[in-house]
């Protein structure tokens, strides 16, 4: 599998989500005209992912601890509800981790994006870090 | 504050038109608000009030149509956004039911119903019952509409105020 590098536009998030290093971020803005297709690349590669966990696990015989943040300025409702798809795919991971985190970060006093991480954290079975970014 | 118009635009909409917009507005909001939250929660409504109308022109093929959108600062301290949409004979009785219903919850039951609707398997255009809920939740007011019939279409005025309050 590939890593899968996208650079953020003014209308996309930086997404890097990189299997060798372990590192998974979600960065910038989300209002995309078409959220669905642009979050269904993300959707692939969780899967895909999901299967290279599987059988690195069986061959290293011990679990990762994985983190994925997020770090989101601006979430159209259609790219918000893809987030929430996202968050539901990460949580079909947490068989094949040792841990998983949800680190969401919000800009300061920006209690909309807040309150998104509050109830996102209350809709998936994923401990979830909220911390403003100041 | 005295009244007076900050923003208008009359023609055709689709996701180009609608960057465009949200960076003229970005400047006029500006005027009225310091409040970074605030500035983008009214960014956020509009957003999502031209991309109500532009998903819905696309599912239909209603590529000729234009919207009409004007934001008014009213003396009372608040910004009201009224935008048109033009609509299938259809689908006035759901649009109405639609947002009666979502003008009659409260806070709580509009979260309540934001979180049902994430749950849901939505198509791609089919977002403006979340885009709607998201214009509630934000403004913290009703959603005002008037339709006008017009031929064989209805157009529908939606109208949607806001507090203008440094938080």
């Amino acid at each position: 599998m590939n890593k899968l590098i996208l650079t953020a536009t003014d209308v996309t998030p930086q997404i890097t989500l990189d299997h060798l290093e372990s590192k998974f971020e979600i960065f910038g803005e989300s209002c995309m005209e078409n959220a669905s297709r642009f979050y269904s690349t993300l959707f692939s590669w969780i899967e895909e992912y999901k299967t290279y966990l599987y059988f690195i696990n069986d061959y290293n015989k011990n679990k990762k601890k994985i983190v994925f943040t997020f770090h989101l300025s601006y979430v159209s409702s259609s790219a918000l509800k893809c987030t929430y798809d996202l968050l539901q795919k990460i949580e079909e991971l947490k068989p094949l981790c040792e841990s998983i985190n949800i680190k969401w970060l919000y800009d300061k006093d920006d209690s909309d994006m807040e309150e998104n991480g509050n109830e996102f954290s209350t809709m998936v079975d994923i401990p979830f870090s909220i911390l403003e970014v100041v | 504050m005295s009244s007076f118009l900050l923003f208008s635009y009359k023609g055709p909409v689709n996701f180009q038109i609608k960057k465009g917009l949200k960076h003229s507005v970005k400047k006029r909001v500006e005027i009225v608000t310091k409040s970074l939250l605030q500035q983008k929660r009214i960014h956020y409504i509009f957003d999502e009030m031209v991309s109500n109308v532009y998903e819905y022109y696309k599912k239909y093929d209603f590529y000729r149509e234009t919207t009409s959108i004007k934001m008014h600062v009213k003396s009372q301290n608040t910004l009201e956004i009224v935008m048109s949409n033009v609509l299938g004979q259809a689908d006035k009785k759901s649009f109405k039911g639609y947002i009666d219903f979502i003008n009659s919850l409260n806070e709580v039951e509009l979260r309540k119903f934001h979180r049902k609707k994430l749950n849901e398997n939505i198509g791609l255009s089919d977002n403006a019952g979340v885009g709607l809920i998201s214009i509630r939740r934000k403004s913290g007011n009703p959603i005002e509409y008037i339709f006008k019939k017009e031929q064989t279409k209805y157009i529908i005025f939606l109208k949607t105020i806001i507090k203008l309050k440094d938080e």
